[in-house]
């Protein structure tokens, strides 16, 4: 079965998706390393003043195809808004990777909402603890390998935290209470997936698409179209099983890792 | 308007802003009724406040703006072993426009994109943010984005030279901005064979003293190269150990910074723990050369302070040695535990091993320190080198090594 999950995509990005995988006769493949497989051109006439950098994968192992990206600076980083909007918090707490290049667009997205922008690299996590003696931080946006060492840093604290996750990581099983939130990007800071705080206080690991995206999903596969044709079909490593259920938060559908 | 001017203007929101307790019970008892802020010996009432003062009171009671004015949250590394300082900060204080004219394009280590704007208020300059774990992969981004300019530690920079190298002319690089650490003379000189159509700028900054207080100037006098001019809102004194401000060229003494400007910490004179020298008081030119607190080490018949070490490698003038790193141990000398000084010569490829012992009397010569004791105890007898020199090929993260570090049994 193929299915196109957004329904309300432009026809002729669809059309334009559908030749693309027709001329070719294969998707890309997000699986052959952690890096975006294609390379991203700014369009005619940009102002590079509007846009940063950032990484096209999550590590530095995969040097041969890794590179930068352009990504526009105001480009919305719509989990951070929502869990602003949600919770009111005014303290959250980044870390992230120097290389990931996000501290400009962490930063847009924090002042959009007046919210003073507090990052640490990991190297630096043991002053996390300083920083929550100061500050009454609700939130830590963290990569969700930190998550154990942050947890033992901050034994006495529950704050939530909004993991990031390659494509090709596996998320955890969450516990009920919805502390933690998992959201899988498809580079860093361009969210694909994300769990909603009813989807992340469910023991099983369910997530909702990006209504930024187009979606197909097909025999437990889902492939990832670019409205702005950055990127086409791209095909997800991990799989996964889709049902239509109208969540808490009002969205239809729920993707849920394939055994 | 001059210093005294604005500073006024600064205190009275200070005294008079609703938000500003600290500053009320900072002046409280010590400036009375009156105080008009117009002489020196007036600015001299300000109370001198060090890191350990500014960590104490909590970062939201140091601040008179609502807190959504704030716009990031700085902490400092706490490596200097005086506890870990968070800094509020508002509308980044920019350094002028003219002195980023060279370099479009910036691979910056240590130092986040939102900081580094400081210094880059430009936005079609790009810059690339890194840090030293993968050296190599960081280099080969670099090189993909074309970079022309190099923001980073000086030992940093010189890290990433050989990396570069391979995959990029290094005159290309027409930029060093160097930042976060003291670079020494032994460093801008291996620097400047690095990148030889770099313009090597040197920068000060506190985090906790306004973020930016100085840079070098365009022409820095021959003899002192790093020497620095403090930006426009920035007051700079240097004090002697009775907190008397010195005032003569030449003279030695810890660095107090002053940010006028500054929207969130402003008009703190803090000490930054940092020793230096005026070079020109007119100008005003001064250079950090050392930490006030430094530590000594009686070495084979005298004693020894890091900054003479570094002294006496940048005056050998062996163009091979890029840095180093010093390591005091206790060693076993005819049954008397002796400390033993062992400074490692971080050197460029083409340095020769052999010549470490030759190297090694020449700094004991320069430290005036024995190089080797002859010892006789009973029937053991022998020689101890109280000093000793290991020279490496230069491996890159150095910058928190320049200081005696002992061993587990100490000294």
């Amino acid at each position: 079965m193929r299915m196109y999950i957004s329904p309300r995509a432009p026809k002729e990005v669809l059309d334009y998706a559908q030749a693309e995988a027709n001329d070719s006769g294969r998707h890309a493949n997000h699986a052959e390393g952690s890096c975006f497989p294609l390379s991203w051109n700014l369009p005619p006439g940009a102002d590079l003043g509007e846009y940063e950098w950032v990484l096209n994968g999550f590590d530095t192992k995969d040097l041969p195809s890794i590179n930068l990206v352009p990504v526009r600076r105001d480009e919305p980083w719509e989990t951070i808004d929502a869990h602003l909007n949600r919770f009111g918090a005014e303290y959250l707490l980044g870390i992230m990777p120097t290389l990931w290049q996000l501290e400009v667009r962490f930063h847009a997205a924090l002042r959009r909402s007046g919210i003073p922008v507090m990052m640490v690299p990991p190297i630096n996590l043991a002053s996390v603890p300083s920083l929550f003696a100061q500050f009454p931080i609700h939130t830590v946006l963290t990569p969700l390998r930190y998550l154990p060492e942050l947890r033992t840093l901050l034994p006495s604290r529950d704050p939530h935290y909004m993991t990031i996750l390659g494509p090709s990581d596996a998320p955890i099983e969450c516990s009920p209470g919805g502390k933690v939130s998992q959201e899988v990007h498809l580079v860093p800071g361009m969210v694909a997936l994300f769990q909603c705080e009813t989807l992340a206080a469910r023991p099983t690991t369910g997530f909702h698409p990006s209504d930024r995206f187009i979606w197909e999903w097909e025999n437990d596969r889902l492939y990832v179209t670019d409205p702005a044709a950055r990127f086409t079909r791209l095909m997800l490593p991990r799989h996964y099983t889709m049902r239509e259920e109208t969540c808490d938060c009002g969205r239809t559908l729920t993707l849920t890792e394939a055994v | 308007m001059n210093k005294f001017d604005r500073a006024r203007g600064v205190f009275k929101s200070c005294m008079e802003n609703e938000y500003s307790s600290f500053y009320r019970n900072l002046y409280a008892g010590r400036l009375a009724a009156g105080y008009s802020l117009d002489t020196e010996r007036e600015w001299q009432r300000i109370p001198l406040l060090s890191k350990a003062d500014i960590i104490a009171v909590p970062c939201l009671k140091r601040i008179f703006v609502p807190y959504q004015r704030i716009d990031e949250v700085w902490s400092t590394s706490g490596t200097t072993a005086s506890g870990i300082c968070t800094v509020p900060r508002i509308e980044l204080r920019h350094i002028p426009l003219e002195s980023n004219a060279v370099g479009r394009t910036y691979l910056c280590f240590h130092l986040s994109a939102n900081r580094q704007r400081m210094y880059l208020p430009d936005p079609s300059v790009k810059i690339m943010v890194a840090d030293r774990g993968n050296l190599e992969a960081t280099a080969a981004l670099a090189a993909r984005f074309g970079i022309d300019a190099i923001a980073a530690p000086a030992s940093a920079a010189i890290a990433i030279a050989p990396h570069l190298r391979a995959r990029m002319d290094l005159a290309n690089i027409r930029k060093i901005q160097l930042i976060h650490e003291r670079c020494t003379l032994l460093q801008l000189r291996a620097l400047e064979g690095l990148y030889p159509q770099a313009r090597i700028v040197s920068y000060y900054a506190v985090t906790e003293g306004g973020g930016m207080i100085a840079i070098s100037p365009e022409n820095p006098p021959t003899e002192h190269p790093l020497a620095v001019n403090p930006l426009p809102d920035a007051y700079v004194e240097i004090i002697d150990g009775d907190g008397t401000v010195l005032g003569s060229d030449g003279d030695v003494g810890e660095l107090v910074v002053t940010t006028l400007d500054e929207k969130v910490l402003p008009l703190i004179r803090y000490t930054t723990g940092d020793r230096a020298r005026i070079v020109v008081r007119d100008q005003p030119l001064f250079e950090v050369i050392g930490r006030v607190a430094e530590e000594r080490v009686k070495i084979g018949g005298g004693e020894v302070v890091l900054s003479e070490v570094e002294r006496v490698l940048s005056e050998l003038k062996h163009p091979e040695i890029m840095d180093f790193e010093a390591v005091v141990t206790e060693e076993d000398a005819a049954g008397i535990p002796t400390p033993k000084l062992t400074i490692t010569l971080l050197c460029s490829e083409d340095a020769d091993a052999s010549r470490a012992s030759e190297i090694a009397s020449h700094i004991a010569e320069g430290l005036r320190v024995t190089a080797d004791k002859t010892y006789a105890d009973g029937e053991r007898k022998g020689v101890f080198a109280p000093l000793q020199c290991i020279i490496e090929r230069y491996g890159g993260d150095t910058g928190r090594k320049r200081r005696f570090l002992t061993d587990a049994r100490g000294t």
